[in-house]
């Protein structure tokens, strides 16, 4: 769907995106994550081809977006951050207009907008000016304004800030009703515990460098557990590294989050080798997996890869 | 038009039932006043006010729509959702010219019929000449302000309230000449030799510089659509300039200073090094801008680098075949190292402040960049050379100026000497920046 190769891009004084190459499944829904200043609206705004890169090819479908961004267009939505509607239009006069400049065929244009508008449970604000809107329902707006033209791509950028609990549920369910419709979205978002109610792949994005694009799913083919030791112990770190198929999620003197293989019989292999090693275990059990685990072992990782 | 959604939306955003009927009620009032207070006669009184509304309305109201349309969407956020859509750089620059004034042209057009209707003693044609010039004048005001706002957006992404203050102004600016010579004009234009009826040559020119304007600001909008953009537009308005002005000063005597030289040659090669100097100042010379240009001419992809390359860039050339063709057509005056000497020590200068402007751009703290290059160009050109003079006498100001009435050596050789210093210094400034993004 989306390939990204050795994309560079510049700010005067810093690079930002450092060689990234990753690539998007047809019907993912994809969580972009990492530290803040890591890249993740650069990123987005370069597959937008809103921001041209120094080098670097984005395909989508295998048609490259530099080469000819505005035809692109047609097949992308993009919600920023700091997303704006024209406030003094009613919410039906903003989707028509949306509809009209990504060339909607205006025969169609009255059901895309009515479709739309009942998709995000806005259709009976539609005569309502945009800037007495809450926040929630301008948000929905917004994610109507961007998926009016039916994109194949969807680009949105932190669009759960600023929602209630409610809202961000609902809106989670609305990003997996768009990828039951077929369309690929890449969200990016601070709010793991969110994410992981709808993502299905993860790409870890970390000073302006991919550090892992895993799907989801593949990880359940490893399991998080708890370990905790009789005694506190300074050098439970390097221990613990010595033992292979093990990654440290974090760790202090008497306990430690690690990551291993989810299969049983190598389980009991891990724990005989930690007591014959000479670790006082205490208890050794299985953790809840989830995305915010998943992503500090990644970043963590990383950087305990530069440290040595 | 009205099948171009960026034009409906304005008309939708300006065009409420209120304004439409308030618009007409107020002019309306004005108008009747005037008629009034002049014996109740409908003349000159009448169309002198219905022309100061027009002024009003388009020049003052119709150029702040204008410089907002752009810079609000800016504000607003809604920029990028405009550069997501398929909408074309026609569509969106005829929707914001004419969609973002449309109210004040509403007003403007009732004001116009009035002065239509009661200029006394005017021929229908001279009538229809004014009317056109004017409304020619209103869109280019409008069109100067679109330019300036792209440009200011392409140059940094940000609002800023005093910029579209400023816009609004040059709007203005731009606009007030010809619309005080629309009503002052009956004195003939002679050009190229040629005696022209001053209101037929307003109205052409205003026609023309709308056109140019309007011109300029698809090409923006092109780029800021990431659209490749050829320099030919570009170079065909600055051939237009040199041939325009050089038109006034056809057949002219040459000044004091500048003996042998043609004075229409002489406008027409200092079009392209004030439209260096102009561009250089606008346009953006981050590392990131620079460092692409330099891959580009690395690559030798030339075709590239024409659509990408700072339009200054693109210029500076230009001036140097100018300079050959002033010193060709001296060939034979006996004035030919005389010329030489003072185009070469132009191109001099010109290649030092451009290192300069460079230099001063690529500094790590270049938030006042362009101001400190418009301190240095006020420093070099005038108050350090009257310093200068005052002390040690007419030959220092070889440093500064480029003054053929001192020995000819000099005049190149200072000029040289300082643009080696000024390119050694960004060299070494170039150098570190881009190792310092590298890593």
């Amino acid at each position: 769907m989306i390939e990204v190769r050795s994309l560079v891009f510049d700010y005067p004084g810093k690079r930002a995106l450092k060689e990234v190459s990753f690539s998007l499944r047809q019907g993912s829904i994809t969580a972009l994550v990492g530290p803040n200043g890591a890249g993740k609206t650069t990123l987005l705004r370069c597959l937008a081809a809103l921001e041209e890169p120094v080098s670097g090819t984005i395909l989508l479908d295998g048609r490259d977006i530099l080469a000819d961004p505005r035809a692109t267009h047609r097949q992308i939505g993009y919600l920023s951050d700091f997303f704006g509607l024209y406030e003094e239009l009613t919410a039906q006069q903003c989707l028509d207009y949306a509809a009209l400049s990504h060339g909607v065929d205006p025969e169609t244009q009255p059901d895309w907008i009515l479709s739309c508008a009942r998709q995000l449970e806005i259709d009976g604000k539609l005569n309502q000016k945009a800037g007495s809107l809450s926040r929630g329902q301008r948000q929905r707006l917004a994610i109507a304004q961007a998926i009016i033209h039916r994109p194949r791509l969807l680009l949105l950028d932190e669009p759960a800030s600023g929602l209630d609990p409610e809202s961000r549920h609902s809106l989670s369910l609305l990003f997996r009703r768009l990828q039951e419709a077929g369309m690929t979205l890449l969200v990016s978002s601070h709010i793991l515990s969110e994410l992981e109610e709808y993502c299905t792949d993860m790409l870890v994005l970390q000073e302006g460098r991919i550090i892992d694009n895993t799907p989801l799913v593949a990880r359940e083919e490893q399991a998080l557990f708890e370990l905790r030791v009789a005694e506190a112990l300074p050098d439970l770190e390097n221990a613990l590294l010595q033992l292979a198929g093990v990654e440290i999620v974090r760790v202090n003197q008497g306990s430690a989050l690690i990551s291993c293989s989810s299969d049983p019989a190598r389980q009991h292999e891990l724990l005989r080798e930690m007591i014959a090693g000479g670790l006082r275990v205490c208890a050794f059990g299985q953790s809840k997996q989830n995305m915010q685990d998943v992503y500090l072992r990644t970043v963590q990782g990383d950087r305990q890869k530069g440290v040595r | 038009m009205s099948n171009n959604p960026e034009f409906r939306k304005n008309v939708w955003l300006e065009l409420s039932g209120y304004r439409v009927i308030g618009m007409p009620l107020v002019i309306g009032s004005v108008l009747f006043l005037a008629y009034v207070s002049n014996a109740r006669k409908f003349g000159a009184e009448i169309s002198q006010t219905a022309g100061s509304l027009y002024f009003l309305i388009t020049v003052l109201w119709g150029t702040k729509l204008a410089a907002e349309s752009i810079m609000n969407e800016i504000r607003e956020h809604t920029w990028d959702g405009q550069r997501m859509s398929v909408l074309t750089p026609w569509q969106l620059v005829l929707g914001k010219l004419f969609g973002s004034t449309i109210y004040t042209w509403y007003g403007s057009s009732i004001c116009l019929a009035f002065y239509a209707l009661s200029v006394p003693d005017t021929p229908y044609a001279r009538i229809l000449e004014t009317v056109f010039s004017l409304v020619f004048a209103g869109i280019l005001g409008h069109a100067v302000c679109l330019l300036a706002s792209l440009l200011s957006i392409q140059k940094e992404r940000k609002f800023v309230k005093s910029q579209t203050t400023a816009i609004l102004l040059l709007g203005i600016v731009a606009v007030t000449p010809f619309v005080s010579l629309v009503f002052s004009r009956e004195k003939p234009a002679t050009w190229f030799g040629n005696s022209y009826g001053g209101p037929e040559f307003v109205l052409l020119s205003t026609a023309a510089f709308a056109a140019w304007t309007i011109l300029g600001v698809y090409q923006l909008m092109r780029r800021e659509l990431q659209m490749k953009n050829s320099p030919v537009s570009w170079f065909a308005f600055v051939l237009f300039m040199m041939i325009y002005l050089a038109g006034f000063l056809y057949g002219a005597k040459p000044g004091a200073g500048f003996e042998g030289i043609n004075p229409a040659i002489l406008v027409a090669f200092y079009v392209p090094l004030g439209a260096t100097y102009l561009m250089a100042f606008i346009e953006r010379k981050d590392p990131v801008t620079l460092r692409g240009v330099e891959q580009l001419v690395r690559e030798r992809k030339a075709g590239a680098f024409l659509q990408k390359a700072p339009r200054w860039l693109l210029t500076a050339p230009l001036v140097a075949v100018m300079a050959v063709v002033m010193v060709a057509g001296n060939a034979s005056n006996g004035t030919i190292l005389k010329t030489a000497a003072f185009v070469f020590a132009v191109l001099l200068f010109m290649v030092r402040d451009l290192s300069v402007m460079l230099f001063l751009n690529l500094a790590d703290n270049n938030r006042r960049a362009e101001l400190l290059n418009v301190l240095y160009l006020v420093m070099a050109y005038a108050i350090v050379p009257i310093i200068v003079e005052a002390v040690h006498g007419d030959m220092a100001t070889v440093l500064f100026w480029p003054i053929t009435t001192q020995p000819l050596f000099l005049v190149v050789v200072a000029p040289l000497v300082e643009m080696a210093a000024a390119l050694f210094l960004l060299s070494g400034r170039w150098r570190r920046k881009v190792a310092a993004v590298r890593g």
